[in-house]
């Protein structure tokens, strides 16, 4: 190692942060012993080492967030403590995750600025401001995106580019980048390596980290390596070769990185004509032989990634396709995977493993009924599966029942492997083997497709790094616009040569009979997207035109008065969804806004009658909601119970305190000036309706127009990512819920009014029910399906006024609630009917 | 639709391993467990009575619906389903299983006529949800409206059905199913034991059961492993309104009185059962459970349910 890599240079340039023989512990476990590292300005750092070797670990004592048992760090020159990542960011360092976490359903400009939004009177956010800002940042890193575009519509690069732009927009003095190509190719990943050298230019300490070596080679300045946590050492990266890098973060030369493992092709196994699928799978044609290893080379959006689950029945698909000289309909997985098709998916953590259950349970997932009889599982010829896989895998650690997260990337990736080595298979499509993997593990899967070709099967490879298709494949095919322009052999072309064959920089003439004049092939046009706007519109004029109908049957239901008499009605439910919503959307379920709204109903009357003033009464009943939300939130943020649960029991607490007070008979409340907030007018407008209208005006402009509006919607749609910008996520929730209990407070007081007092009859549930069916649809009426207060009261109105309606029709009360559950029903499968996901709720 | 996610994930904010939050950690984990035996303590205390065995034979029986409705809805959690519907499943089913006898159309009609019921309605949730995508929650939220509403019609608003006011030879097999012992043990105890049994070994023994944790751990890789995921899904829902189809009819025999909303009660009931059913889960541990590696909310540990009926027994009782 020491004759590789020199002992620490000096250099010039300021020293902006640094950490000093830092020590990390887990439990008893010391995973960094004493590291330093020293970031400067203007320099590119790169940090190197196996998985496992201690790198994720020490960017996050960077970043205050795996405190120091001994060791410190410095920014400035100063000895900085570091409670958070919230106080790495205030003092200038910012991270972009190798994941680029990013809150999907809000815009761009949102998620630039979550945690550190611009806002006017300390409240009001600055959107102009802010998108003038990100469209600033974002045309500077050369993304083709806009401030106000929905992070889930982006392309993988444009993710990237909106994390790094993020990043910039705060002006950092140090910039750690984790992983920041691992999910693009080696064009995509050009423009990246721009940005940071211009960052590089700009004074920016620069952190890199990544396991592919050629770019630490050509990009960065310095290079510090890591092995079981300790560093062994620090160099200009000038004059290293990646082979130096490699045998300083083993320890030893590894032998070659792509064995030869000996494998000859046969007859055909896969036949692909005219393959079609989506926008980006057009019209792809190949073939590759029993024995033999094909590579699909293309950028990203190429097409070549869409190929192999078109083929293995992920996504709709025309075309033919022959396996084994039969045609075959790839009409599912199931039926792909009775077919012997194996797909080993791109995204390792979400698509391929099972988190939380063992190495066995993942190695047998494919062949349960290779494991079982009449539908019984065998544990013992489980075991025995599961046993010979780690054997002959060499998956570490070696006991199957080890949970399958605690593994590093590369046995993962050999459980994922050995799960259709179990069931046997003779058609291999391989997305991205080694992405996240290290030097190391990398060359055994190589190892492994080279044996499953030599045992006689198929292997069809895709890879954004060129250089691994170059060194493991036997035929590339590059792919461009969702067509294979190009057929290069073995030792026919090197990385670069490759990058720009796929780019179309290079087309070469035999490329050219294969394409149109323009580099396109001649494919069908993509099919056109149908917007979002379309889909909302279509939910708005469905609900339109069921109140229309109503209208059409009895004209006098929502003419007149009964415009009016439909309003009041709806002021209380309204109010309750609005609570759900403002709960939901940020992520915490409140089961109890409708024993809360009784409760105080109760509490309303009761006040009342004990000649309390109508504005004290008001006032108690909102600040009993507020209460009741925060005892909520401190059992949720605190206890860590999950607010489904917490909210239930305070239901059934709820419920039996008002219980308690009215001693089961309802409570009359008949005096005039509460009766007013119920009953009374304004002009010709219901004052019931005008509380209810200004109060949720108040509430859906702090949704989306204010800084804790933004940070509580993002909780709701990713609390992890709000939580890594430093916003403290806990009392988000809390926040969430005390808003909720408030709102649901002053409903109750209303709904006494109302109702001339309060009922002996438990309808918490009934309100529930209704706020509910509102919450949800009015969440189909956002652009990005996220609960909204504004929108949850609109579909709380619809709700009310289809209920009139319908009985002005002639409806039987007994009837009223069904139509309601189909009407909901209706609506909501119209939103969903095109995506058709599970519909699973995570609560526990 | 996208599936809202309700709740964080389970230590997502824990930070670093080995801060002195670990013994916190622990002690939250077994807070449920302590809860529940300081609330069966506590009532033992103020009502001596409580722990006498004749009553704990009685609130054993008075859980026994409760135990079934939560048998399905475990499992149906255990792949984060849901189903606001087994209330009005039950109501609808043991109402129309007991017209069925009244109108003299003898005991196996009104059996297979609730399960009937029970299986419809299963089919139609696992339908919505399963394959068609509609979130569980607005799935079952929707069918529970239709149902109440179905079952007030029938009911022509509520109207009881009486068994026990009824022609002994028309309802005998029901009431004797819902008052009647086999040995020292009622039958109502012995059909809910059957239940956890059976559906304890369906889970953790056979491939159903393992599909079951295969989507409960990511739904998205068990469709590219090759799982039926929206089969299994789905059959959650098919189970979970069976055994409500199965939960009414025991209702009504134990009561010998059918009258729509009076299941309406287990509905939180069986939420709250489930939730204090799991044994102590650490953050990041296996989804399987500590005892049996069944799913998570396995229908292994019934005390959790007995507990839970039992506070409810001695708190109203």
């Amino acid at each position: 190692m020491s004759e590789v890599l020199d002992p620490e240079p000096t250099g010039e340039a300021a020293v902006v942060a640094a950490v000093r023989g830092a020590v990390v512990r887990f439990g008893p476990t010391t995973v960094l012993h004493g590291v330093d590292l020293e970031l400067r300005a203007g320099e590119v750092h790169a940090l190197v080492g196996q998985n496992g070797a201690g790198k994720s670990t020490l960017v996050k004592a960077l970043m205050g967030v795996n405190p120091l048992a001994a060791g410190h760090v410095e920014v400035a020159g100063s000895r900085v403590d570091l409670a958070g990542p919230e106080d790495a960011r205030r003092l200038g360092l910012e991270i972009v995750y190798q994941d680029q976490p990013l809150a999907p359903r809000l815009t761009v400009a949102d998620n630039m600025f979550l945690g550190r939004e611009r806002v006017h009177a300390g409240v009001v956010l600055d959107r102009a401001g802010m998108n003038r800002r990100a469209r600033q940042v974002l045309e500077r890193v050369g993304a083709d995106c806009g401030p106000d575009d929905v992070v889930g519509d982006l392309t993988p690069t444009q993710r990237v580019q909106v994390s790094i732009a993020a990043a910039l927009a705060a002006e950092p003095r140090v910039l750690v980048l984790d992983e920041p190509t691992a999910a693009l190719g080696a064009a995509e990943s050009a423009s990246v390596f721009d940005l940071i050298r211009a960052a590089r230019t700009d004074g920016v300490a620069v952190l890199y980290i990544s396991h592919r070596l050629h770019e630490i080679t050509s990009l960065a300045d310095r290079v510090t390596v890591l092995r079981d946590g300790r560093r062994t050492s620090v160099a200009p990266a000038a004059g290293l070769s990646t082979q130096d890098i490699i045998s300083a973060m083993v320890g030893r030369d590894l032998e070659a990185l792509f064995p030869d493992v000996p494998h000859s092709p046969g007859e055909p196994v896969l036949e692909v004509r005219h393959l079609r699928s989506g926008e980006l799978v057009r019209d792809m044609d190949l073939s590759v032989r029993a024995g033999e290893i094909v590579g699909l080379a293309g950028l990203v959006g190429s097409g070549a990634s869409e190929t192999l689950l078109a083929l293995f029945g992920d996504r709709r698909a025309g075309g033919e396709v022959r396996l084994a000289g039969a045609a075959v309909s790839p009409s599912g997985p199931r039926a792909a995977v009775r077919h012997g098709i194996a797909l080993v998916p791109e995204e390792r953590r979400t698509e391929a493993l099972f988190p939380g259950l063992s190495v066995a349970t993942n190695l047998t997932a494919s062949s349960l009924e290779a494991h079982a009889r009449g539908g019984v599982l065998s544990r013992q010829q489980e075991r025995r599966t599961a046993e010979d896989l780690v054997e002959r895998l060499g998956i570490v650690p070696r006991s199957p029942a080890q949970d399958v997260a605690t593994l590093s990337g590369g046995n993962q990736q050999k459980v994922v492997v050995g799960r259709w080595l179990a069931r046997g298979g003779q058609l291999y499509l391989v997305d991205e083997p080694t992405a996240g993997v290290d030097v190391a593990a990398k060359a055994e899967i190589y190892r492994h497709l080279g044996e499953l070709a030599a045992g006689g099967a198929a292997v069809l490879v895709v890879s954004s790094d060129f250089e691994e298709l170059i060194g493991l494949c036997d035929r590339i095919l590059v792919v461009r616009d969702g067509v294979v322009v190009e057929e290069i052999g073995r030792g026919e072309v090197d990385e670069e040569g490759l990058t720009a064959r796929a780019a179309g920089a290079g087309t070469t003439e035999d490329s050219a009979a294969h394409s149109t004049s323009d580099g396109s092939a001649d494919a069908p046009p993509p099919p056109a997207r149908r917007p979002a706007w379309l889909r909302q519109a279509g939910v708005a004029v469905a609900m339109l035109a069921v109140v229309a109908a109503l209208v059409a049957g009895s004209p006098g239901f929502l003419l007149s008065s009964g415009f009016w008499d439909v309003l009041r009605q709806a002021g209380t439910p309204m109010l309750l969804a609005t609570a759900l919503a403002v709960a939901l959307g940020s992520g915490a379920f409140d089961l109890s806004i409708g024993a809360v709204a009784q409760l105080t109903a109760t509490l309303s009357a009761v006040l009342v009658v004990a000649g309390v003033p109508t504005p004290l009464v008001l006032v108690a009943g909102i600040a009993a909601g507020a209460v009741i939300g925060a005892v909520n939130g401190g059992v949720t943020v605190l206890l860590r119970v999950p607010s489904f649960v917490a909210t239930l029991g305070m239901l059934f607490l709820l419920v039996g305190i008002a219980l308690g007070i009215n001693g089961g008979l309802a409570v009359p409340a008949e005096t005039r000036s509460f009766l007013l907030l119920g009953q009374g007018f304004v002009g010709p407008v219901p004052a019931i309706v005008l509380t209810a209208v200004l109060v949720i005006a108040v509430v859906a402009l702090g949704w989306r127009y204010t800084s804790v509006g933004l940070r509580l919607r993002a909780i709701g749609d990713d609390e992890r990512t709000t939580r890594l910008r430093g916003v403290r996520t806990g009392w988000g929730t809390v926040t969430a819920l005390v808003l909720s209990g408030a709102l649901s407070g002053l409903a109750g007081v209303l709904l006494a009014s109302y109702s001339s007092g309060a009922t002996a009859r438990d309808v918490s549930l009934e309100l529930l029910v209704t706020a509910l069916a509102a919450a949800f649809l009015g969440s189909a009426l956002t652009r990005t399906f996220l609960f909204d207060p504004a929108t949850a009261a609109a579909g709380s109105l619809f709700v009310t006024a289809t209920g009139a309606g319908l009985i002005a029709n002639g409806l039987s009360d007994e009837w009223l609630g069904g139509v309601q559950g189909v009407v909901l029903l209706l609506a909501v499968l119209v939103a969903v009917a095109r995506k058709r996901a599970l519909g699973q709720v995570v609560i526990f | 639709m996208n599936a809202p996610t309700l709740t964080r994930p389970e230590g997502g904010s824990t930070g670093a391993p080995g801060r002195p939050s670990a013994r916190l950690d622990t002690l939250r984990s077994y807070s449920t467990l302590l809860g529940m035996i300081v609330v069966v303590v506590g009532i033992a205390v103020a009502r001596p009575l409580f722990v006498d065995p004749r009553n704990l034979a009685a609130v054993a029986v008075d859980a026994t619906v409760l135990v079934v409705l939560a048998v399905g809805l475990s499992v149906l959690m255990s792949m984060k389903g849901l189903d606001l519907s087994i209330a009005a499943t039950a109501d609808l089913a043991g109402y129309l299983a007991a017209r069925a006898l009244l109108d003299g159309l003898g005991t196996p009609a009104a059996v297979l006529i609730a399960l009937a019921v029970g299986l419809t309605v299963g089919v139609a949730a696992g339908v919505l949800s399963g394959y068609l995508g509609v979130p569980a929650i607005v799935a079952t939220l929707g069918l529970n409206l239709l149902l109440t509403a179905i079952g007030l019609v029938v009911s022509d608003n509520g109207t009881p059905q009486q068994l026990f006011t009824a022609p002994i030879d028309l309802v005998r097999p029901v009431l004797v199913f819902g008052s009647d012992s086999w040995g020292p043990i009622r039958l109502l105890l012995i059909a809910a034991v059957v239940v956890v049994v059976v559906t304890w070994f369906a889970t953790t023994r056979t491939t159903w059961g393992r599909r079951i944790e295969l989507v409960n751990a990511g739904a998205r890789a068990a469709v590219l492993a090759g799982t039926p995921v929206r089969a299994t899904f789905a059959s959650g829902f098919v189970l979970c309104g069976l055994l409500a189809g199965v939960g009414g009819l025991m209702l009504t025999a134990r009561t010998g009185l059918a009258v729509p909303g009076s299941a309406q009660p287990f509905l939180l009931d069986a939420f709250t059962a489930v939730y204090l059913a799991p044994p102590p889960r650490r953050a990041g541990a296996s989804a399987s459970c500590g005892r049996c590696s069944a799913p998570c909310s396995s229908p292994c540990s019934p005390t959790g349910w007995c507990c839970w009926g039992s506070a409810r027994h001695g708190a109203t009782g």
